[in-house]
């Protein structure tokens, strides 16, 4: 199952990777008459953001269902936070009318992550403690 | 500081994979203390971009309270938990996978869609410091959140404290 | 400049801020309290259910006090307190309350009674009831994990044991997995608008592509959140681990606010034009397989308390017909039955977690069919209020149940998704087999083995649980009031529809 999982969240960043060529190309070529001296072709643009963006976040679910350790899967959790995040500020930067509402969005993006991932550690350590104190086999008391 | 630049570009493109590359360093390590080095790395690259985007205020907020205390909040998880992983056998099943697949079709189909039909070429704006700015929005607009938040912060102090406590003896509430 | 805080809006919110301030004045009190509780459960322990009965009840008041009013869009456009919000607040503060009422002997009852947990109760409360009127991207957020670290913790509450925590750390990580989607699909809506407030959202012109990605992200956010079929994974599970009492304030409140934010967020941004048609297709596929979903499941379910959980996600289903009936192309529907349902759904479920909570202690053992076994020879009135409960959720007349199902097929016909509706009735009726199966064996096999010891519940609980039954069949004799105030709610907030 892991492996399935792996393949195909593997196949969805090279997707993503691929795109960013394709996005950047087609971008430039429809509307390079007009918007030529606004940004060069070879510029960094929204595009390119967006694409970071997309594969953190695909590698953040990819991380999410495939590892095992709790903390590692809280880490994934950390990734995906920080994509739509950038999303926030690179949106803010190049769409909005100015520039800083995305920002604010993307510090409390940042603390709300910080709340977060004090509260999993707790639950984490609470169930670590647990398992100390018992066998390890049987740490999974809920049926699937 | 977006534009033709050379310099820009090889920043952008550092920055860049740094933020990426770690992700497959999470997700291949074979140690929790790799994969929280690994994080830190992404965690300074987004740090990067966000100054690559103008956000003087928000990259150093990234590095101050991501890096310098989420982060060590991860490792201090780590530490405390070193001596055997915590699995989560259960959360992990065919239950996740198909979600999961929806999931990453969506994504990818949605970015699919969004390269192939925006016009890209939109024009950033012209970037000035940001932290004054940042502050009165906080203050004016956005006050309503920026106060809620403190009740987030505070059921997450409330809450961690209480799941993190020691065992109670039976019959008494902890002293 | 403006003041950044005008307190004549500040009465808007009052109802949210008295619930976050009875939390923390409980928390205060328990720390005083503390030194002074011998024995554990005297008076003093009873001052912390008593204080947040009665914040929730102020809360209430003030809601009261508001209701009718013109809908404000207050604090620089972040909160929209209309009749939908209000109506919204109102199920969720009866759900808070009834749990309050409720716990104060089931805790004593396992011997954890503890400030915290009368505080996050409250804490939940005042972020959903933000929840249902935000109106920009950020409250949305924000308010969301307010209530969903809060009901985190609640669902690990029995911290000592395992399956609870356990529980509570696989909620929290599909919970984060939601907030990831609905994180990344706000961050498209807002680059496809440039603009953070969701009434904006509707209006503004809007990058077609983007708006799509963000609209379907989200709604997978949603979906995680409320438990709609591909997503739900997580529900059975956390419903199952967490203290009875704390599954039925969660399946109650969370997806009352999560509804609340969901019809919000789609009649607003079904305003353009393009999204409305392919958001009722989509919505209309996730509808149909909840309810199939969850009531074939439930069907083979050995432990009540599961059971209850699949049937949770069979009427997020059922739900869904409302929002697909109000922003179907012919618009000749509308999401008012939503409002009624939800308020029938408070009822009748917190009140089926009521009874399983009473009849013993938190286990395994004590939430098989075979617990049940007898129950009506030995607490007669538990098993009568458990059989009206379980015949509205089958949705058999007279109950709130029944008409809750009737308007939103209704809907569903109005707007021309009359497959939905038919799909709707066979799963009520497959349905009606595993809720009526509980009621056979409360009346008609013997206390066996594994029967409960079904203890005194307690006034509290037992006040709770006849109050829930009792309205339950009143809805079922007079339906009409309810109704009217659910369509004047929706079309005071949000127009025609």
């Amino acid at each position: 199952m892991s492996a399935l999982t792996a393949i195909f969240s593997m196949s969805g960043a090279l997707l993503a990777a691929a795109l960013a060529q394709a996005g950047s190309g087609a971008g430039a070529a429809s509307s390079a008459a007009a918007a030529a001296e606004v940004v060069p072709a070879a510029g960094i643009g929204l595009v390119h953001y967006l694409v970071v963006s997309a594969m953190v976040f695909t590698l953040g679910i990819a991380i999410i269902i495939i590892r095992r350790n709790a903390i590692a899967v809280l880490m994934g959790i950390e990734l995906l936070l920080n994509s739509a995040g950038l999303n926030f500020v690179a949106f803010s930067r190049y769409v909005a009318k100015d520039g800083i509402d995305g920002q604010v969005v993307t510090i409390f993006i940042i603390v709300l992550a910080a709340a977060e991932a004090a509260l999993a550690l707790a639950i984490i350590l609470n169930i670590y403690n647990n398992l100390n104190t018992v066998d390890v086999d049987e740490a999974d008391a809920l049926k699937g | 500081m977006t534009g033709s630049g050379i310099f820009n570009q090889v920043m952008f493109w550092l920055f860049a994979v740094m933020a990426v590359a770690p992700g497959f360093g999470i997700l291949l390590a074979k140690d929790i203390v790799r994969q929280a080095f690994w994080l830190l790395l992404s965690l300074v690259g987004f740090a990067g971009l966000y100054l690559h985007l103008g956000a003087d205020f928000l990259g150093f907020i990234q590095v101050l309270v991501y890096i310098g205390g989420i982060l060590i909040l991860f490792l201090f998880g780590v530490m405390l938990t070193y001596r055997m992983d915590v699995p989560l056998k259960e959360v992990k099943g065919w239950g996740l996978v198909f979600p999961g697949i929806i999931a990453g079709i969506l994504t990818a189909s949605a970015l699919l869609y969004v390269a192939s039909r925006t016009p890209w070429n939109a024009a950033a704006k012209a970037t000035a410091p940001t932290v004054s700015a940042v502050g009165s929005r906080v203050m004016s607009t956005f006050i309503l959140p920026f106060e809620v938040i403190s009740m987030v912060l505070l059921v997450a102090l409330i809450g961690a404290t209480y799941i993190a406590r020691r065992k109670e003896d039976k019959g008494r509430s902890e002293e | 400049m403006t003041n950044p805080f005008p307190l004549e809006e500040v009465r808007c919110i009052l109802p949210v801020l008295l619930l976050f301030a009875a939390a923390t004045a409980v928390l205060i009190a328990d720390l005083f309290l503390r030194g002074w509780n011998e024995p554990a459960s005297g008076p003093p322990k009873r001052l912390l259910p008593m204080l947040s009965i009665l914040g929730a009840g102020a809360a209430g008041f003030f809601l009261w006090r508001d209701w009718g009013s013109a809908p404000a869009v207050v604090f620089h456009g972040a909160l929209r307190a209309d009749a939908f919000a209000h109506a919204m607040t109102a199920i969720i503060l009866l759900g808070t309350l009834l749990t309050l009422v409720t716990t104060a002997a089931y805790l004593r009852r396992h011997g954890t009674e503890h400030g915290e947990f009368y505080a996050l109760i409250l804490y939940a409360a005042g972020g959903m009831a933000l929840f249902a009127a935000a109106n920009n991207l950020i409250v949305l957020f924000v308010s969301l994990e307010t209530f969903s670290l809060a009901v985190y913790i609640l669902a690990g509450y029995f911290r000592d044991e395992k399956r609870a925590v356990e529980g509570a750390l696989k909620y929290f990580i599909m919970g984060g997995l939601a907030s990831g989607f609905l994180l990344l699909g706000l961050a498209f809506l807002f680059g496809a608008s440039g603009t953070i407030r969701l009434d904006d959202l509707g209006r503004s012109p809007i990058d077609q592509p983007l708006f799509l990605a963000g609209l379907g992200l989200s709604m997978t956010g949603f979906g995680f959140k409320v438990g709609v079929f591909p997503f739900h994974s997580w529900i059975p599970d956390a419903y199952e681990g967490a203290p009875t009492l704390v599954t039925g304030f969660m399946s109650v409140t969370v997806k009352t606010a999560g509804f609340a934010a969901l019809v919000r967020f789609v009649l607003e941004l079904s305003r353009q034009a393009e999204a409305g048609p392919a958001l009722a297709q989509v919505l209309a596929w996730l509808s149909a397989g909840t309810m199939i979903f969850g009531n074939a499941v439930a069907l083979v379910q050995g432990s009540v308390k599961r059971m209850l959980a699949y049937s949770a996600i069979s009427h997020t289903g059922y739900l869904l017909i409302g929002l697909v009936a109000a922003i179907a192309p012919e618009r000749g529907g509308s999401s008012a039955p939503v409002v009624f349902y939800l308020l029938s759904y408070t009822l009748m479920t917190f009140g089926a977690f009521a009874v399983l909570g009473s009849i013993g202690q938190d286990g395994p053992e004590n939430e098989t069919f075979e617990a049940f076994h007898g129950l009506s020879q030995r607490r007669p009135l538990l098993a009568f209020a458990m059989l009206v409960f379980m015949i509205s959720l089958a949705g058999i007349p007279p109950t709130a149940g029944f008409w809750g199902k009737l308007y939103l097929f209704r809907e569903a016909v109005y707007a021309g998704y009359w497959p939905l509706a038919l799909v709707g009735i066979l799963t009520s009726i497959v349905s009606v087999y595993y809720y009526l199966r509980l009621v056979v064996v409360m009346y008609m096999q013997p206390a066996g083995e594994g029967a409960s010891a079904a203890p005194a519940p307690g006034w509290g609980a037992a006040l709770a649980t006849a109050a829930a039954a009792a309205a339950v069949i009143a809805i079922g004799f007079f339906p009409q009031t309810l109704l009217d105030q659910s369509v004047a709610s929706i079309q005071a907030a949000f127009g025609a529809r």
